[in-house]
């Protein structure tokens, strides 16, 4: 990548790599840059409407939609109700309805049409939310649905099989870490709990790969940043062990291009500590 | 210290060899040495940096084309950078330059490329670590050379909101806390090196217009009857570049276009009023900008290529003996 980025969001649309958001120096900005693996360079893309890092992101229909964040000048400060779309072929940004209330690090993941906004943190820095809101683009309009059995943010979320997988997270302080599994089922609006991940952490990346739920990195202050790459499998209901990343990470994400999981940027270490420009390319027979 | 009177004797002697063979010059006939430093923590281009109480202060910039408020120093005795106060806006491509201790942020973009430049003036207080507005120039720009003499900062040319080069002079008096327009630049232009010495304002290089267009004037304010005149042009013609007073001489290092950046690092003497040329850095780049202190001077960060190409956080030391 080039620059080094510290909590932004990823996404992957019409055949690229989207990195937006994050900080530099403490300083939160609307960063915007596009990867394509065709040949392997990047280019900045129009910014994201305003200065957010922690945001939430999904593709649904060939756009990407932006879900929260924190306005920065400080640790998890402020979370924000915006929701954004960027239309690729445009290189445009459109300003959606806000979610009832300001949250970041939330898991937003696409099913049935409707984008889904799960978990979080309040404006207040100490408050986890177990929040869930519905944006339906048809309508523009969000809607609530059975909040999570218990509140949390730096989680990682995907969808498989028409259920939405939420895993791991933190309930408070970044220590306060969990291996919680739990699986929404749309139909009747509710939420199961699945077999935990095998290594509880927050701030990890996650994203649906070959039909598993693939969550990658976190953070475990004060020592390190995890490296680990485990998958859900929902047809042995089961966790595997993964190949891990060269390297520990949090404050990324991952999204799937092509045939590979892509992760960009974040921090190798703790915190700010060792913020990267590291994009590295997962692939799985 | 014991007076070394074979000093000059030597440095004829290396002048002569120089310029016997001004082909194959060494290295260190031409003057001085580079060395890397701890890297600034994020590599951002178009930065402003300046030297403060024995440390080094780099301002704003842009990272990914976003003009960022980032704000972080250096300490030369520890090897390290820690971030400070950030600046009041996000800007790239600011004026800087200190008096009494304290720093002046001058002008500036909001982002890339050159886009929307402001009036914004700034005062850091290190001792603090905090930001004080004062009052703006009288309209936008950015790539503005500044330089302080008498109890003044003086902004000189840069680029306008509608992406001009400008003539305009202005000074604002820390006295007064108010700005007051000075004779303009013979020449609109912008990306220069602006520096004061002997109670002199040296500008030099700088582009007319789009960033091939460039030039090796060499202009010389003098307050005493607000007069410009010309003085030896710059021995190769470039903008972008940094700028700094070292060793009694004006340093102008790197710049950008075309074809691509430079490495060179000349020195303007007033006392001889000639121009020097001095080690190359080990690349070129531009976007930087340069300060001196503790006897050595500094680079952070800027591109080693035209344009947000390479964006870099080298920071490399130069030193002359």
């Amino acid at each position: 990548m080039p620059a080094r980025l510290n909590e932004v969001t990823v996404a992957a649309v019409a055949g690229k790599l989207h990195v937006m958001g994050g900080s530099v120096l403490g300083f939160t900005g609307p960063y915007h840059v596009q990867y394509d693996p065709s040949n392997d360079s990047w280019r900045p893309r129009a910014p994201v409407p305003r200065s957010l890092d922690h945001i939430g992101s999904v593709e649904l229909n060939g756009k990407i939609y932006l879900i929260g964040g924190f306005v920065g000048g400080g640790v998890h400060r402020d979370g924000q109700n915006t929701a954004f779309e960027y239309d690729p072929a445009s290189d445009t940004w459109r300003i959606l309805a806000p979610m009832k209330a300001g949250r970041a690090s939330v898991g937003v993941v696409a099913l049935d049409g409707k984008i889904h906004a799960i978990g979080g943190r309040s404006p207040d820095n100490n408050v986890t939310v177990a929040t869930h809101e519905v944006y339906d683009p048809a309508t523009n309009s969000w809607k609530e649905l059975a909040p999570l059995p218990k509140a949390r943010d730096h989680a990682a979320a995907g969808v498989m099989d028409g259920k939405i997988y939420f895993a791991g997270g933190r309930f408070g302080p970044s220590t306060d870490r969990t291996g919680m599994l739990d699986i929404y089922d749309p139909k009747a609006n509710t939420w199961t709990s699945g077999p935990p991940m095998p290594t509880a952490r927050s701030g990890l990346a996650g994203t649906v790969y070959k039909g598993v739920f693939m969550v990658l990195g976190g953070e475990m202050p004060p020592t390190g940043t995890n490296p680990e790459n485990e998958a859900f499998d929902p047809k042995a209901n089961a966790w595997r062990t993964l190949a891990p990343m060269p390297a520990g990470r949090h404050a990324t994400q991952a999204a799937v291009l092509g045939d590979s999981v892509y992760l960009a940027a974040g921090s190798l270490r703790p915190g700010s500590g060792q913020v990267t420009d590291q994009t590295i390319v997962f692939t799985m027979p | 210290m014991r007076h070394r009177w074979w000093l000059p004797v030597v440095a004829t002697c290396l002048a002569l060899v120089w310029a016997s063979s001004p082909g194959s010059s060494p290295a260190w006939a031409q003057g001085g040495s580079w060395s890397l430093r701890a890297p600034y923590p994020a590599a951002v281009n178009e930065v402003a940096v300046v030297g403060v109480g024995n440390k080094i202060h780099v301002l704003g910039g842009s990272v990914l084309g976003v003009a960022g408020p980032y704000h972080e120093v250096y300490d030369p005795e520890t090897d390290k950078w820690s971030a400070r106060a950030m600046l009041p806006r996000g800007l790239d491509h600011i004026g800087a330059a200190v008096a009494n201790g304290k720093i002046y942020s001058i002008g500036g973009f909001v982002g890339s490329v050159h886009r929307d430049a402001q009036n914004a003036v700034y005062e850091y207080d290190s001792a603090s670590d905090t930001w004080r507005i004062l009052p703006g120039m009288k309209a936008g720009r950015a790539s503005v050379g500044v330089a302080v003499i008498g109890g003044k900062v003086h902004a000189i040319g840069g680029r306008n909101a509608d992406g001009q080069t400008i003539a305009t002079h202005e000074a604002f008096d820390l006295a007064t806390n108010s700005w007051r327009e000075l004779a303009p630049l013979q020449k609109a232009r912008d990306h220069a090196a602006v520096v004061a010495t002997d109670g002199r304002i040296h500008v030099i290089g700088g582009r007319f217009g789009p960033p091939a267009d460039k030039t090796n004037m060499h202009d010389v304010y003098d307050p005493a009857n607000n007069s410009w005149s010309a003085a030896p042009a710059m021995p190769t013609a470039r903008s972008g570049l940094a700028a700094t007073l070292y060793k009694d001489l004006v340093v102008v290092l790197g710049g950008e276009l075309p074809p691509s950046t430079f490495s060179q690092n000349e020195a303007y003497d007033p006392k001889t009023k000639s121009w020097r040329a001095l080690t190359p850095m080990p690349a070129g780049r531009h976007g930087t900008g340069a300060a001196a202190v503790n006897g050595a001077l500094y680079i952070v960060a800027g591109s080693l290529r035209p344009g947000s190409a390479g964006v870099t956080n080298e920071v490399l030391v130069f030193t002359l003996p």
